[in-house]
């Protein structure tokens, strides 16, 4: 960098600008606005650069040789191929970092597509087997004795003939055996695994399980009595109107839906969103789901355990919403456990027992009706506001050590003691409602008519899933991506 | 001082380059023409500045920014 170039101060600006905005607007992401705008500080960089030297020249000032070392055009590269990749990321798949890959994949070669088609008697057997490494696969189900599938395969090649040797190496298999139909895409027989892809769309009776395998892509499976069983390094899922049990394992993921499922629903592994709604069977998830979670409607216990937070219940028939550091619920049926290092909890209409645990963290509660359920709160840090019913008869003991406290509900007594204090009802019948802080306040009130419903769930309500894109009409071939030349053209320039 | 015209053409090819970078990105980004079917203006703007060096007068500009 030349001394006493502006250049690089404004992109210094720029970027601390860019990051700023971000942490004072998370809404905002430093990804989407880079990979926006990343083209602007090239032509920035090269036009204060340019204004520079004109500068100098109209000065009188002895002229550099070249405008731009070296350097800085090491950095324009690097900053583009940064940029670039980011710009896939986002046009390929704006929530998931794994299909940046897919960017990479079409600097070589084009897309070849060949159509798929094949289909197997599903008389005696209970079970489908997908087993496709990449692309995407749709399950629907019909009065069929038979399963069907139609789709392409994608092979990215130099040329056409190099695509169909691939192709061909890849021979794809619907077979019934031993009371399963298997599909295989055999894609693991090509070279470079990472340059075919396959959609399927499969038609299967209304009664049959579904097994997956995969490693990249996703999986809508819609109508089917019987189970389903998904294994995938990285896929989206989505699942409705299912009679059986759910396994989902994936190491990632950018959502996972299930809708109306009869059986249990088990969930392991890592993703971003998750969202269960009207599941009759019990629900197990031991998972690290970073994005929203939303439970809707679940009529058998449930429990969600990550690495930072345990929560579980006994029945659903509101919401419960974890996102952002935060657990919005209502209608909740206990016994409800909920653990956890830093969570703010809010929770209306819960009965039975409520038990919370959190280290950081704000708690708000409002029971709702009377009787209040027989409650045990703990933060280490943080608020926590009781909203009682009126004339609830409770057994009141909610602490701080150190805070504000306040109480504003008919037979009770506050006891300040240090920098804390104690809030008592003055009759111990009812349930046991002991609520503590070590540090942060504590209110306890009556609720009010504008306490009832006033937490909804913000989340747009049970969104229409979105399928993966059905197949377009086979063509032979299809060179659609654009062959981006590496912007190593620029540093050709400069060496000459 | 020894600035001729063609100094300054071959001082400002880097930073116009790099301009034409950022500018064929963006229209790429945009939705118009992709870079992949873009790149070759840079090969053209990169002639032309070389032309305008090559043409323009190499000897210090009497009447140009001498102080």
């Amino acid at each position: 960098m030349r001394r006493g170039s502006v250049v690089f101060p404004f992109i210094l600006i720029a970027l601390g600008g860019i990051f700023l905005a971000n942490n004072l607007n998370p809404s905002l992401s430093v990804i989407s606005l880079i990979s926006k705008y990343w083209p602007m500080l090239l032509i920035l960089w090269g036009t204060l650069r340019a204004g520079e030297i004109l500068f100098t020249y109209l000065q009188g000032k002895p002229l550099p040789v070249s405008g731009l070392s070296g350097g800085e055009w090491f950095l324009a590269v690097f900053l583009s191929f940064v940029g670039l990749g980011m710009m896939g990321y986002q046009r390929f798949a704006p929530n998931f970092p794994g299909r940046f890959a897919v960017r990479g994949m079409e600097l070589f070669g084009e897309p070849y597509d060949y159509p798929l088609q094949g289909k197997a008697s599903a008389v005696g057997a209970t079970k489908l087997v997908i087993e496709n490494l990449r692309g995407n696969a749709r399950v629907v189900t019909a009065d069929v004795t038979e399963v069907q599938v139609t789709g392409r395969t994608t092979v990215r090649a130099i040329s056409d003939s190099e695509a169909r040797r691939t192709f061909d190496k890849m021979p794809f298999e619907v077979t019934s055996q031993a009371g399963q139909v298997l599909i295989r895409t055999n894609q693991e027989r090509a070279t470079g695994d990472g340059r075919v892809s396959a959609d399927l769309d499969i038609t299967i009776p209304k009664t049959m399980s579904v097994e997956a395998r995969g490693r990249y892509g996703d999986f809508d499976i819609t109508g089917t009595s019987g189970n389903i069983a998904i294994f995938s390094d990285n896929a989206g899922v989505r699942l409705q109107e299912i009679g059986g049990n759910v396994t989902i394992d994936l190491r990632r993921s950018d959502i996972v839906r299930a809708v109306n499922v009869k059986g249990m629903v088990e969930i392991r592994g890592r993703g971003d969103d998750l969202e269960l709604e009207n599941i009759d069977g019990q629900v197990t998830i031991v998972a690290s789901y970073s994005g929203d979670i939303h439970f809707r409607n679940l009529a058998k216990p449930a429990r969600y355990e990550s690495s930072n937070s345990n929560i579980s219940f006994e029945r659903l028939p509101g919401f419960v919403r974890l996102a952002r550091g935060e657990l919005v619920g209502s209608k909740v049926v206990g016994p409800i456990r909920i653990t956890s290092k830093t969570k703010d909890v809010r929770l209306s209409d819960y009965t039975n027992t409520l038990e919370i645990d959190i280290d950081r963290g704000d708690v708000e509660l409002r029971p709702g009706k009377s009787p209040v359920a027989k409650t045990t709160v703990r933060t280490r840090n943080g608020d926590i506001e009781l909203a009682l019913p009126s004339g609830a008869k409770l057994d009141l003991k909610a602490s701080t050590q150190r805070g504000e406290i306040e109480a504003d509900y008919p037979g009770v007594r506050i006891t300040k003691e240090g920098r804390g204090g104690t809030i008592k009802s003055d009759s111990a019948q009812g349930p046991v409602v002991q609520v503590e802080t070590n540090r942060g306040g504590v209110t306890v009130r009556g609720a009010t008519a504008s306490d009832a419903g006033e937490w909804v769930e913000d989340l747009p309500p049970a969104k229409a899933p979105v399928p993966p894109a059905s197949p377009a009409p086979p063509a032979l071939k299809m060179p659609t991506a654009k062959a981006l030349p590496a912007p190593a053209v620029p540093l050709k320039v400069q060496q000459q | 001082m020894n600035n001729s015209l063609s100094a300054l053409a071959r001082a400002l090819r880097g930073p116009v380059m790099m301009a034409t970078l950022g500018g064929l990105f963006a229209i790429d980004q945009g939705g118009g023409f992709s870079f992949s079917s873009t790149w070759p203006v840079l090969i053209i703007v990169f002639g032309l500045m070389k032309l305008a060096e090559a043409g323009l007068p190499k000897a210090p500009a009497a009447n140009q920014g001498g102080m």
